[in-house]
């Protein structure tokens, strides 16, 4: 407007006319107060440097959740504030004073430009990834109020909450009877359901999968232990987590083994692994149970403890394939002392292997021991077959399974997210039996320097704070993310524990499928749509909804496809109680505060849930069961937990009396947890055997299966998927960071990992721009190929792989400026019960179950 | 006064980059890496771990060839870059047989690593570089430079490791082990000299002046951070 | 100048900057309600504001002006990533919120007596509290010229200095550009020639 020429102070002075009469006779203040009258400040300033230390707990950036302090200056002129940098705690057992660049990445985070700092909503009721949704500001609260007379009109299950399982969300989707599916816990579903199957069986005193953060439900002694195996546990995710990474070093300073397998050769392959091999995608469950014929067949397993730990002598009749149980629900054995069938716990000398035919109830019935079915199960396992199918030289894996038993019971092979046993292949969760089997064998589970079980120190969920006064109602009977149709989990979920996995991997396809559900509300910062595989079809279905929210700390893409987003406090902003199970050799709490003040209109969830869930069933969010908003739950639960742990009067007091850590130091028991939890309790046992599988037609063993998909002609590149060390699915904290997207750019995190082999068998050139695209015949239904450019790297140690970075970029021209990707879970077909059920009873998602082909672009 | 180095091992270093970002928070260079210049950075190399920083020469060819003396090699190891004396004529950028300090143009910085000087390690015994302290594997050490020398000599020997860093140039306060040919890991082919035992052919500065002053914290705030690190860049003389 | 048309001259800066503050905040029923009624374009003559008054004119009431106004701040300022507009001085000068220039304002408005109201909640180097800043300073201005009150008058004058010279001088002229360049609503491109032209004028005339 100024082209014409300067405003002219005549021009200004007219400007001026409509209002400045009014202002000569009070100070135009609107959000300014006056503290002293003009002039009659004291002017003495205080200096600039006044620091203080606020005790944090890493915001959920991986497993390890170390304890740091963040270093804040304050001025005291002013009383602003501003976090500067983290400290680390080396009074923390797990991070030992460590951390790693995500912690220091959040310090930044919170001053994010770009953050959302107030609620968003929609007037263009047309969505899609580039329309203008028209957005204008409206307060939070406000928000809520229409959002839930909005919502009242639906029926429980229209509506779906992509949201993990904190006691809020487990609350809230309960007294709703709405379904509750979440990629995050998804990642960890595999390991969650096997172990509940095999040792945990929730719920018990130990176990709440909410705060175990992975659902991996223990933790492994890296410090300690003598001998470890990565199944692509040194992903390159790993390269960063501080809390494993101090324990990992001590452990090989001090002679630790480590052998790798993992088609990528990773830089802890370099020197951290003794030995490293570079395994077909796919195929470590053919190494495991090769590993088990060896044992088994050489007799190396701990035979003490899986007589007394483990069903392995317990009788499984040939007919049936399940347990063979008395009256009472124990299980048989076969007595060699007696010859004759006793209850499993009351037999001193049960027969381990063989086949016997026993009398049950008149009837004769041929039974052969779990150990028994097992050595059947793997006979034709042998290191030499593996060795066909991984491309792992079959000695070494017999010299290796020696090794491994000798070495006994301080052994371990980690697991704890996407690596081992994660849901990558649809045989995953067969990898997870006998990962969890090979503890067993070697005694090392609930084995200082094996696999540490978790203390009893836990945080009560709200249920327990605040008992709910009537039964929840029924959730919905078909689940949209079709968790309905896998009963084995879905038993767990409904009847055992509510915070278990979802099967967010089909939530895309349910919803594109069906018209059941019309409002999806996505809760977890950054996660919802991000972590979709092929979202493209999550995308297609969020058009015809009646209604979404996201809760993000800042708009992405998913936020092109809702009707509101309210902004939630960066994870420094919350104050919080963690027991890091992840590590739990010692019970231990810390504590974090909020290094400052939401600013803006933030809304925590906490404050979400309960608002939704006091409008909507009222009942269950009363002390009393009434409507009387005077009598809200309170859901004290750190204070509650704090207390029974005898760690401190209550929060306050932890904070700020007892410097936010707890820890107590006792010497860890070997196999007292197993004693405590087992499912024959009082004497408790590890299941081999999983009776549930066979009731839907699996094998109760692990058995070789290869993967869904198949290498086909020019799809002949099998999908590796991993994260820098430095991000976290697609946290703005860290993708939206100039300094660490350079970081990433000088370490290719922006392209597609090739081998050079591979790169010159196609003619390619480092840098070349490429098109990455999904065999059609296993994504039928809205393809989305991957355009990159590529590196070429002998670290892709195999020229039938190629590897994408998780988590970075953005799709929307509205968020592309300056940034920078794509979007690895284009190239993964969404599954379905159809394809699903028949390789796997989990449901877990198989995120690198894809072979792709690569063009020049 | 003791003269300091840090041993890298490369053997335990992940490529986790958690040394570039606190270097980037400890010395505030947040403007100066979104421009791609950084004091450490860490490259995941097909053959190991390069880490692009500061090899602290015990004979520094920038000191040598800068002629407004903005560069200077202190007698307790760190070579300091003076943002005032600095004309900016990038002749170290140029002259750097390690290819080590950057320059910023947006900025009109040289970036180059202080080795944290204003940490005052000389004073305060438990003070180490920011890079050290929060090394997640311990791959960084600090310490007296003769027991540096001393701990890779036998690591070299004991595991059958290259030093890089003892002869180059002279000799350096960086002293890298690795298991692969350090050439081949990436780090330059410079020229191996005798080492130049006793100190520098050059002046060498005294202390940071009165550091201990305000170096009672290892960190302080805002402003006075600012100021401080930039007293320090300027050798605080 | 005479006292008297110092006095006028202190009130219109006083008026703008107070005009400005609301202006470049999130748009409310006031001032689309003030445009409808073609309160500001009135006392604007020139070719330059017909694309202005047309803009006013096409709306049919002030509740579609608003929703317009409200849209295009909210994309501006709010949702767009990198943010189109940026509201805080910081982000600016050092790229992120709560830097060095957030403390330094906030000091600026220590000295003159004030703080954020508590409810405002966001960062205090806010484009609408720098604005609403100066404002006020020149209201002190005139309080201590008509009073008499030297040491206050000298006050006012060297907080204004320092707010435009090492604030606003660099800040708002930034905002001006970056609202100019990426708004849609010809209120915005107004208001963003008003505010460049009229800090341009200030560090002119009242930088010592």
């Amino acid at each position: 407007m100024n082209t014409n020429g300067r405003l002219s102070r005549r021009t200004f002075l007219k400007l001026t006319g409509i209002t400045s009469a009014a202002f000569v006779l009070n100070p135009p203040l609107r959000n300014l107060s006056v503290a002293y009258a003009f002039g009659e400040h004291p002017q003495e300033q205080a200096s600039y440097t006044i620091l203080k230390k606020i005790p944090q707990v890493c915001a959920r950036a991986c497993e390890c959740d170390c304890a740091y302090n963040v270093v804040v200056g304050v001025d005291k002129t002013t009383g602003l504030e501003r976090a500067l940098t983290i400290e680390g705690r080396s009074e923390d057992p797990v991070s030992r004073g460590k951390y790693c660049i995500k912690a220091l990445g959040f310090v930044d985070g919170i001053y994010n430009p770009d953050r959302l700092l107030v609620t968003l909503k929609r007037t263009n009721p047309k969505r899609g990834v580039d329309q203008d949704p028209g957005w204008v500001k409206v307060k939070t609260d406000d928000a809520l109020t229409e959002i839930i007379e909005k919502m009242k009109k639906y029926k429980p299950d229209e509506i779906l909450f992509a949201s993990p399982g904190d006691p809020y969300s487990n609350r809230l989707c309960r007294s709703l009877g709405s379904t509750r599916s979440d990629q995050r816990t998804e990642c960890f579903g595999t390991h969650y359901y096997l172990n509940c199957l095999m040792v945990t069986n929730p719920p018990n005193k130990y176990y709440s999968s909410t705060y175990t953060v992975t659902h991996s439900l223990w933790g492994f002694d890296y410090s300690k232990t003598k001998y470890m195996l990565w199944f692509g546990f040194d992903s390159f995710s790993k390269t960063a987590k501080a809390g494993i990474l101090n324990h990992i070093a001590e452990g090989k300073r001090n002679g630790t083994k480590i052998v790798i397998f993992n088609p990528l050769r990773t830089p802890f392959a370099d020197y951290i692994g003794d030995e490293w091999y570079p395994i077909k995608p796919g195929t470590d469950l053919a190494v495991t149970l090769a590993m088990i014929n060896t044992i088994l067949k050489e007799k190396l397993y701990q035979e003490g403890f899986i007589k007394d730990y483990t069903d392995a002598a317990a009788l499984v009749d040939t007919q049936t394939k399940k347990h063979l149980t008395d009256e009472n629900g124990r299980y048989l054995a076969w007595c060699t002392a007696h010859n004759k069938l006793e209850p499993l716990r009351e037999c001193d000398k049960p027969a381990l292997d063989g086949s016997h035919t026993v009398e049950i109830n008149g009837k004769q019935v041929t039974a052969k021991t779990v150990l028994q079915l097992l050595q059947d199960n793997v006979k034709d396992c042998t290191p030499e077959w593996a060795e066909g199918i991984s491309e792992v030289p079959g000695k070494d894996i017999a010299r290796i399974a020696r090794e491994f038993a000798e070495a006994a019971p301080t052994v371990c092979i980690p697991n704890l997210k996407r690596d081992p046993a994660g849901p990558n292949y649809a045989n995953s969760w067969r990898l997870m039996h006998s990962i969890n089997i090979l503890h067993a064998l070697t005694g090392s589970f609930d084995h200082d320097g094996g696999v540490l079980f978790l203390s009893g120190v836990k945080i009560p969920w709200l249920e327990d704070t605040d008992p709910i006064v009537k039964p929840y109602p029924e959730q919905p009977k078909k689940a949209i993310d079709y968790r309905t149709e896998y009963p084995v989990t879905n038993e767990i979920y409904r009847n055992k524990d509510f915070s278990a996995p979802g099967h967010y991997g089909m939530v895309g396809h349910g919803l594109y499928h069906s018209n059941q559900v019309k409002v999806v509300f996505f809760k977890g910062p950054h996660r919802g749509m991000h972590a979709l595989i092929q979202p493209q079809m999550a995308e297609a279905a969020l058009e015809k909804m009646d209604l979404v929210i996201d809760w993000n700390l800042y708009p992405d893409d998913g936020a092109y496809w809702c009707d509101y987003v309210l902004p939630a406090p960066h994870q420094f902003e919350e104050g919080k109680l963690d027991i890091r199970q992840y590590y739990p050799k010692w019970p231990c709490m810390v504590g974090g505060v909020p290094v400052q003040k939401a600013p803006g209109d933030c809304i925590g969830w906490g404050a979400i849930a309960k608002k939704i869930g006091f409008a909507m069933a009222p009942e269950y969010w009363t002390t009393d069961g009434s409507k009387d908003p005077n009598k809200m739950i309170k859901g004290n639960i750190n204070d509650t937990a704090l207390k029974a742990a005898g760690a401190a009067n209550d929060f306050d007091d932890f904070i700020n009396n007892k410097k936010a850590i707890w820890i107590d130091k006792k010497s860890y028991e070997n196999y007292k947890t197993i004693r405590e939890i087992g499912y024959g309790r009082p004497d408790g046992r590890i299941r081999l055997y999983i009776d549930e599988f066979v009731e839907v037609g699996h094998e109760a063993l692990p058995k070789w299966a290869p993967r869904w998909t198949a290498s086909e002609g020019e799809y002949k590149f099998s999908l590796l998927v991993t994260r820098a060390g430095w991000h976290m699915h697609a946290d703005p904290n860290f993708i939206d960071n100039p300094a660490i997207n350079m970081l990433s750019t000088k370490n290719y995190i922006d392209c597609v990992w090739v081998s050079p082999e591979a790169g010159k068998e196609l003619g390619l050139q480092e840098g070349d721009e490429v098109i990455v695209e999904t065999n059609p015949k296993y994504m039928p239904e809205l393809p989305r190929p991957v355009r990159s450019k590529i590196h070429l790297t002998s670290r892709v140690a195999r020229k039938d792989c190629i590897l994408l970075f998780h988590g970075i970029g953005h799709r929307s021209k509205w968020l592309k400026n300056g940034v920078w990707g794509y979007r690895d879970g284009d190239l993964i077909p969404q599954k379905n019960p159809t394809i699903g059920k028949p390789h796997d009873p989990t449901g877990m998602g198989w995120v690198e179950d894809v072979y792709v082909r690569i063009r020049k672009a | 006064m003791a003269q300091y180095a840090i041993l890298l091992d490369t053997r335990f270093c992940t490529g986790c980059n958690t040394c570039f970002y606190k270097c980037v928070q400890e010395n505030r260079l947040h403007d100066v890496a979104e421009n791609g210049n950084t004091r450490t950075l860490v490259y995941i190399n097909d053959t190991g771990m390069y880490h692009h920083r500061c090899m602290h020469c015990v004979d520094p060819t920038c000191v040598a060839n800068c002629e407004k003396q903005a560069l200077t090699k202190t007698e307790y190891g760190p070579v300091l870059w003076d943002a005032e004396a600095c004309i900016r004529c990038q002749t170290c950028v140029e002259k750097c047989p390690f290819h080590i300090p950057m320059f910023d143009e947006a900025n009109r910085k040289i970036v180059k690593c202080s080795m944290c000087a204003h940490r005052d390690f000389d004073q305060n015994k438990d003070a180490q570089p920011a890079c050290v302290e929060v090394c997640p594997t311990g791959a960084l050490e600090f310490g007296e430079r003769q027991a540096m020398v001393d701990k890779a000599k036998k690591m070299a020997a004991d595991f059958k490791l290259n030093i890089y860093g003892l002869e180059e140039n002279g000799g350096t306060s960086l002293l890298i082990l690795t298991q692969e040919d350090p050439l081949k890991v990436g780090y330059p082919e410079v020229e191996k000299k005798a080492a130049a035992e006793g100190g520098s052919s050059w002046k060498v500065v005294g202390a940071v002046a009165g550091a201990a002053a305000v170096a009672a914290v290892a960190y302080v705030g805002l402003k006075k951070y600012g100021e401080r690190k930039d007293q320090i860049d300027r050798g605080e003389k | 100048m005479s006292a008297n048309l110092r006095l006028e001259s202190l009130g219109s800066r006083m008026a703008v900057f107070a005009w400005l503050s609301k202006a470049l905040d999130y748009p409310g029923e006031e001032l689309a309600q003030t445009l409808a009624k073609g309160g500001l374009v009135e006392n604007l003559t020139g070719d330059q504001w017909d694309e202005l008054r047309e803009y006013i004119k096409s709306f049919k009431s002030a509740e579609e002006l608003l929703l317009d106004l409200q849209k295009d701040y909210t994309r501006l300022c709010y949702v767009s990533k990198p943010r189109l507009v940026p509201l805080f001085e910081s982000v600016y000068k050092e790229g992120k919120l709560y830097q060095d220039s957030t403390f330094d304002i906030a000091r600026l408005y220590d000295e003159a007596g004030l703080r954020p109201e508590e409810e405002f909640n966001l960062p205090p180097d806010h484009i609408t509290l720098e604005l609403e800043f100066m404002s006020y300073l020149i209201y002190q201005e005139i309080e201590a010229i008509k009073n008499r009150h030297e040491e206050n008058e000298q006050l006012a004058l060297r907080l204004q200095s320092e707010t435009i010279k090492n604030h606003l001088g660099v800040f708002g002229l930034g905002f001006a550009d970056k609202l100019e360049q990426h708004c849609r609503s010809p209120f915005y491109k107004s208001a963003a020639g008003i505010l460049r032209d009229f800090i341009e004028y200030e560090l002119q005339h009242y930088v010592n």
